[in-house]
């Protein structure tokens, strides 16, 4: 029996994952810079009579346009380039291989300045149980994959073997 | 559902971006709306009631050549130690404060009158209310424009006000 081993992130995920982010920061920055010009396009409008609309004006776009580059910035840019160092640590060569009964658990959880994930064991068939960590957004491709064997860096699965 | 969870959590991020864009911008416009001194007319009025943007900008229709802005505001006697006030251009104030303003006024200013309580009459009626009394218009002693006649352009101005 043959197996075939199935990297969690390739190389070429891992660049689509840096151009996405990319392009994130690029179209939140023209966002900012676009929110910007309007509130400076107000203050140059200003007269005796519409001071105080003015001012209202650029106070409004000013709070709401800041408040969707943070939440962009703090939910999708972050959270993005923290997904992209963790894949670049699981592209580390040295790695450990687990063979055995591979079951995911459902219960997520965040580890400070990183992404979320979730525990993996693996169960060899002397019954040693193995406790591993998985990225939340691959759980479901292991869980799909059925795999025989895993590969682990630094504590977290990189890798699986399935058979073919 | 997860969206609200995110704000929830950064819940002070938010707040705190939302002051400070609000005192950013007002700082900013307070300089939009202000110029030099040397730039714009003050005029202080002691009335009841004032509508002071709205005489101002009356006012900027027949804006004198130098001036980019004029500025209208209410004030008190309690208000006149502060060095801002006392350099205003016009002060208009009822007769029975004269006396007591005196000092802050142009040496040997008698005053224009601008209301006369007995005919219910006098200038820019649609923006001040007055009192039960005359009102006069003075210039004041430390006015930044008493040499170009800029305050007294804006004095005839506000006189031909109805």
């Amino acid at each position: 029996m043959t197996c075939k081993v199935i990297e969690l992130y390739s190389s070429e995920e891992l660049h689509k994952m840096e151009q996405t982010n990319r392009h994130w920061i690029i179209g939140l920055s023209m966002f900012s810079a676009a929110a910007l010009a309007v509130c400076i396009s107000f203050a140059l409008r200003t007269r005796t009579l519409n001071a105080m609309q003015m001012e209202l004006s650029a106070v409004a776009v000013s709070t709401v346009a800041g408040w969707i580059v943070l939440y962009f910035a703090l939910f999708r840019v972050r959270t993005g380039r923290r997904e992209i160092q963790h894949a670049v640590m699981l592209q580390d060569e040295v790695r450990d291989r687990y063979e055995g009964t591979v079951s995911l658990q459902k219960e997520q959880f965040l580890i400070r300045k990183s992404v979320p994930v979730q525990r993996v064991e693996v169960q060899d068939e002397n019954g040693e149980i193995v406790r591993l960590l998985i990225c939340s957004n691959k759980s479901n491709t292991l869980a799909q994959a059925h795999p025989t064997a895993v590969y682990v860096t630094h504590g977290y699965v990189a890798a699986y073997e399935v058979a073919q | 559902m997860r969206v609200f969870k995110n704000i929830w959590s950064q819940l002070h991020t938010f707040v705190l971006w939302g002051l400070a864009s609000a005192l950013f911008w007002a700082y900013v416009f307070t300089f939009v709306t202000d110029t030099a001194p040397e730039k714009k007319v003050m005029i202080y009025c002691d009335v009841p009631e004032l509508q002071d943007i709205q005489l101002a900008a009356r006012l900027e229709e027949d804006l004198p050549e130098g001036l980019r802005m004029i500025k209208v505001r209410s004030f008190q006697y309690v208000m006149m130690d502060t060095d801002n006030i006392q350099r205003g251009d016009l002060f208009l104030l009822p007769a029975s404060k004269v006396e007591e303003y005196r000092q802050f006024f142009l040496e040997g200013d008698e005053g224009i009158q601008v209301y006369d309580a007995q005919t219910h009459t006098g200038i820019a009626g649609q923006y001040i209310k007055f009192g039960e009394e005359n009102y006069y218009l003075f210039y004041g002693a430390k006015s930044p424009h008493l040499d170009d006649g800029k305050a007294r352009e804006v004095a005839e101005i506000l006189l031909r006000v109805p």
